[in-house]
């Protein structure tokens, strides 16, 4: 069975990888869980107390725990783009290509396909595996171009397909006139392509439209993703969960209750949380502000008593 | 070499601002994965940029192609 997700999402320092580390913590009592940061820059290791790395380490039962090597990952979502590349392999010359691909690196987009290819290649291994998966997400601006990624790119997808049928059907049209048309490249002769299963573009772009409209779908499906906001009770903050808000809405992203952590260090925070409540339009649940910070395994089992977490988990009736 | 200087200044226009004139750019992802099934089209794009000074050869080509 696919695993059940939740994104924690925050602005950096807000407390979303305590959160996050909370709320897996409470899951594992009743499901398996596995706990991933996605932070280029990690400390979800730092909340637990212990030493984390890209291989799911068991942190206690039934919870696991991984910090993804995010600049690792881009690296391999290189390497994985150069090898499809390699059976056009005569052409590197012609076009140098291999410069092309160094200059990918830098270019912007890839790490936001490099994070979008991690979080789906983890949820395909935490299948059958994992109950539920929780996202220490990286800074909001990434976030959200990552989590609106499979939109837009369905967009593409389908678009570029249409264009796609049309050519195919005029080549279609111009073989019925003049009969099987050939090319030639670096001296092979191959066949050109007129209709919709030998045509290698089609197929690409058949199996790209699946795969973002699983994704967008899973991303809008309540019964197995939502996101936890987290926030502290500032006007900073509250502008940032605000716009972060309202794009994952329009993904159509199940989200919410919002946690507004470190309350009570200012007299006005009580008033703030209500502001939020008026301005989100989003219940809220608060964590009061605490001296010291809530490290390791036992400090955050004291925080699932201040908090029950169970309420973000996709599918699971209120308590 | 003014016919060479306008082709320029025209490729460097349309790469700036093509989004503009209703030519955006895919996503990369999506530009990496249908480049090794269009070596044809790249093999043509690659020509008619070398082709591009040669006004006269490409009319010419009209008729044999």
């Amino acid at each position: 069975m696919a695993p059940r997700i939740v994104y924690s999402v925050g602005k950096g320092g807000v407390g979303k990888t305590t959160c996050a580390a909370g709320l897996a913590l409470q899951a594992s009592r009743e499901r398996l869980t596995l706990v991933v940061s996605l932070d280029p820059a990690h400390n979800l290791g730092d909340v637990l107390g212990l030493t984390l790395s890209g291989d799911p380490r068991e942190i206690s039962s039934n919870l696991w725990a991984v910090e993804v090597d995010m600049d690792a990952a881009i690296e391999r979502y290189l390497a994985d783009s150069t090898q499809r590349l390699q059976s056009m392999y005569g052409y590197l010359k012609a076009i140098n290509l291999e410069g092309y691909l160094d200059a990918l690196k830098l270019s912007p987009g890839i790490e936001e396909y490099a994070t979008l290819e991690t979080m789906e290649s983890l949820l395909s291994t935490a299948e059958g595996r994992y109950d539920l998966v929780v996202f220490d997400t990286p800074p909001t601006g990434l976030t959200l171009r990552v989590l609106a990624l499979p939109r837009v790119s369905l967009l593409w997808g389908e678009r570029l397909t249409t264009l796609r049928r049309e050519i195919l059907d005029r080549r279609q049209v111009m073989r019925n006139i003049h009969g099987e048309r050939k090319y030639v490249v670096d001296g092979v002769e191959q066949k050109l392509p007129s209709d919709e299963k030998s045509d290698g573009v089609m197929g690409e772009l058949k199996d790209y439209v699946d795969r973002m409209r699983r994704l967008s779908a899973l991303q809008a499906d309540a019964s197995q993703s939502r996101v936890m906001p987290v926030m502290n009770p500032d006007r900073l903050s509250l502008f940032e969960t605000q716009r972060a808000l309202e794009t994952l809405g329009k993904l159509g992203m199940p989200i919410g209750p919002v946690i507004v952590n470190k309350v009570g260090l200012k007299p006005t925070d009580e008033e703030t949380v209500k502001d939020i409540v008026r301005v989100l339009g989003l219940p809220a649940r608060t964590l009061p502000y605490t001296s010291a910070e809530p490290v390791g395994i036992d400090a955050l089992q004291l925080l699932t008593g201040k908090l029950d977490f169970r309420e973000w988990i996709p599918g699971q009736r209120p308590a | 070499m003014e016919f060479e200087l306008r082709e320029m200044e025209n490729i460097l226009a349309l790469l700036l601002f093509s989004s503009f004139v209703g030519l955006p750019s895919p996503p990369s992802d999506l530009s990496l994965r249908l480049m090794p099934h269009m070596v044809r089209e790249l093999h043509v794009m690659s020509r008619r940029a070398g082709d591009l000074d040669d006004i006269t050869g490409e009319i010419a080509g009209m008729f044999i192609d």
